[in-house]
């Protein structure tokens, strides 16, 4: 067998340099490289094949034939590959010069192929049954790692793919190829499974056991096409697998599926995620401002209050200061200014206390508002993401507080607080805020002011609750017991300046005296 | 000797008739014989609290007023009917429940010095210790004779506007016919004013003693409507309020 092997081998090796020679001859530069690649191949196949072990029973051993085959198919399928690379340039160039030779090349490299299949184990008998795909699908493009040890079969399949539309990444073994999908957004791994320094098994073990990259689609390069190891590479999480030499249709048709479903299994992702981040944002506000907002409503004293709901609000999106302003008329008024930072810096809170004075709500002659003048007049929500914007406000009081306290105000939220007649009755400042799994300076995001804008819809009535309910209190300490002196004088003349009433006065008068010790009767 | 307690108010719906109920049983329980006499002949309804039918009521005020009873004839015990036992006495004499007997009063009146002979023929036919004379809303001549003779006046106030004037019209009246002791009940207070502020300004105000000041609740009004707190409820609030009233008043 070794014989017939050998001389089939030799038959594709002339077949490939007859090409080669014909092509240098007609100047067809790219075909010519391409040509000697293959026939290395055939030279390397030549040099395994007339190396072959004899018939020991060492040799006999089902891992050492599995092992006899691996090493005959590549370059076999090295040579495979290049031919049908070179068949499909061909078509797309419209060249019909190579079509008979190559054509003999390839049917010629397939009579190798079934030979070496014969030696030992009969093959499993995969086929490569699929549809008549010829190029993915639109859209279903990406980034494809080929994993392999041998130089050539990376090259190939890297060509191939790239013809394909696909962006392509290469490994030569394992630890490569775990470094390449943490660094880059991959789709789909192509990974063989005999090779240096880390094998297949390894490799798919290791992706599969990290949970950024179970869901990365693996397809497995099994030129070994004994069922056990399709079965244990598919147990150990493989996606698909591919039998070498490689079938351009099967090929794409695998990858394809394979990236169909990475990509719906990505949309499920980001669905889930965007799930849970809702619900987060639902628990944060059920479980962290409502109990927030019964708290603010139940405190009784407007000083703990204010500070209370200052400090609240700043604990939600870990802000380091912020100011509270209360609405009097056609002024926003301080009443609370709290700046974590500044206070630990100077050891003393109260210096913050003589600074903002109170606001005019008035536009100025520039239009130019500050911006919790801005959600006071406006009822909006003012953020800024970066004081260097803010473009049509006015910062000259932040930057002015800034330069006296050494302070350094990088983001900044400003969020009306309405009365229930949705009046905007105060304003909640906020500034700085950080992330709260390890304090880094960051911009209010959308979550951190949605929960704001709950707690300040809270806060609001919480404040104008306490605020009637104090006019009641001070109605009633200045219980104002008012009487119309005059109206009291006439009405009490109407009564008494009557005969029935002086008669009646008389009468009691008599009455009384009648009834007291010594009196009459 | 007998005293007359005359409990008032310039408006209607101060809650006078629940508080003279609840002062008669208080004096009752404290063993004393009590009249109690509705003149508000014009819209009466202190018979509820006292569990009287109409249907039990064959002699009223107003037979009395237009001779057609002795006074005595008219009053009715309802020591039984206070929701507890009492050591005392408690003789309501109701006005007539009859329409048309309202509607006459309304239209021909009647002679008002009749009242003060009822009023004395009463404490001396029934022996009574305290007679509470229950009077009609505002400054009418028989509140005004109610008044004239009251040893004590109850004035009923709530603490709004309108009664403020009123009752500063009322306590001047009251002064001018010498009426020994003038008590103010501030009553149906809402529970988020300070009852003693609100106790300190009413005296300081009408420079009168204030006897009570007592909360509003609508559940407990509900309650209150449909008998006497005192022994429906006596360990409510309510109930303790009208045990320190009625103390104050034994203690005149």
């Amino acid at each position: 067998m070794n014989a017939g092997l050998l001389h089939a081998a030799q038959r594709v090796r002339a077949a490939v340099e007859a090409l080669r020679r014909r092509a240098e001859a007609e100047g067809a530069d790219s075909m010519v490289s391409d040509l000697g690649k293959m026939l290395l191949a055939a030279d390397a196949l030549h040099v395994l094949l007339e190396r072959l072990p004899e018939r020991s029973a060492e040799a006999q051993a089902p891992e050492a034939q599995r092992k006899l085959r691996h090493d005959l198919r590549t370059p076999v399928n090295q040579i495979l590959g290049y031919c049908e690379l070179l068949v499909e340039e061909a078509e797309d160039d419209e060249d019909t010069r190579w079509d008979d030779e190559l054509r003999d090349i390839h049917e010629q490299t397939q009579e190798v192929l079934a030979a070496i299949d014969q030696i030992g184990v009969k093959p499993s008998g995969i086929s490569a049954e699929v549809s008549a795909l010829t190029r993915p699908p639109p859209g279903l493009v990406g980034t494809v790692l080929v994993v392999d040890d041998n130089h050539s079969n990376r090259e190939l399949l890297e060509r191939r793919l790239g013809r394909d539309g696909f962006s392509v990444l290469t490994a030569a073994h394992g630890l490569e190829a775990l470094s390449a999908v943490r660094s880059h957004d991959v789709d789909v791994v192509l990974l063989d499974i005999m090779m240096p320094v880390m094998d297949g098994y390894e490799t798919l073990d290791r992706l599969k056991a990290d949970p950024e990259l179970r869901h990365l689609p693996v397809i497995m390069l099994t030129s070994l096409d004994e069922s056990e190891s399709i079965t244990r590479c598919i147990e150990r999480g493989a996606e698909d697998h591919l039998p070498k030499p490689f079938d351009p249709v099967l090929l794409r048709a695998r990858i394809g599926s394979s990236l169909e479903r990475k990509q719906i299994r990505d949309r499920e992702r980001r669905y889930l995620a965007r799930i849970v981040a809702e619900k987060k944002r639902a628990d944060d506000l059920l479980h962290g401002v409502i109990p927030i907002g019964v708290a603010l409503s139940a405190e009784r004293d407007f000083d703990r209050l204010l500070d209370r709901l200052l400090r609240e609000a700043r604990r939600s999106c870990g802000a380091d200061g912020g100011v509270l302003f209360l609405r009097k008329d056609e002024r926003l008024e301080r009443v609370r200014l709290q700046c974590e930072s500044i206070s630990s810096a100077t050891g003393d809170p109260r210096l913050l206390e003589v600074d903002l004075p109170s606001m005019d709500l008035a536009v100025p002659s520039d239009g130019r508002l500050r911006p919790s003048a801005k959600a006071a007049r406006q009822g909006v929500t003012v953020q800024l993401d970066d004081l260097d914007g803010g473009e049509g406000l006015d910062l000259s009081a932040v930057k002015a507080f800034d330069a006296r306290h050494h302070h350094v105000t990088r983001s900044l939220v400003a969020l009306p607080l309405r009365s229930a007649e949705g009046e905007v009755i105060g304003v909640l400042e906020l500034w700085n805020a950080s992330r709260a799994t390890d304090g880094a300076a960051v911009p209010f995001d959308s979550g951190m002011v949605d929960v704001l804008e709950s707690l300040s819809r809270l806060a609001g009535a919480a404040l104008e609750s306490y605020r009637r309910e104090t006019e009641l209190r001070r109605r009633i300490r200045h219980l104002e017991i008012r009487i119309d002196e005059v109206n009291r004088r006439r009405e009490v003349s109407q009564i008494t300046e009557t005969d029935y009433f002086r008669n009646l006065r008389d009468m009691a008068q008599k009455l009384r005296a009648s009834a007291e010790p010594g009196g009459e009767g | 000797m007998a005293r007359i307690i005359s409990v008032h108010s310039f408006r209607g719906g101060t809650g006078k008739s629940n508080t003279t109920a609840n002062i008669a049983t208080y004096l009752a329980s404290k063993g004393q014989r009590v009249g109690v006499i509705d003149t508000d002949i014009q819209s009466p309804g202190i018979h509820v609290l006292f569990a009287l039918d109409p249907s039990e009521v064959d002699k009223a005020l107003n037979d009395f007023l237009w001779g057609r009873c002795r006074i005595e004839e008219a009053a009715y015990d309802v020591s039984s009917r206070l929701g507890a036992p009492v050591d005392g006495k408690v003789f309501l004499i109701p006005s007539s429940l009859r329409t048309g007997e309202i509607t006459r009063v309304l239209r021909d009146g009647y002679d008002v010095s009749l009242l003060h002979e009822g009023l004395q023929a009463l404490i001396r036919e029934l022996s009574l210790d305290t007679l509470l004379v229950d009077t009609h809303p505002g400054l009418n001549e028989e509140t005004l004779l109610s008044i004239a003779v009251s040893d004590v006046l109850v004035i009923i106030m709530r603490p709004d506007q309108q009664d403020y004037q009123g009752t500063g019209v009322t306590v001047e009246v009251a002064r001018s016919l010498e009426v020994p002791r003038i008590m103010l009940v501030v009553n149906k207070t809402p529970s988020s004013f300070d009852h003693e502020d609100v106790e300190q300004r009413v005296a300081a105000t009408y420079a009168c003693e204030v006897a009570a000041v007592i909360p509003h609740s609508d559940d407990l009004m509900a309650l209150a409507s449909a008998g006497i707190m005192l022994t429906r409820f006596p360990r409510s609030d309510l109930a303790a309020l009208y045990r320190k009233l009625g103390d104050r008043l034994l203690r005149s």
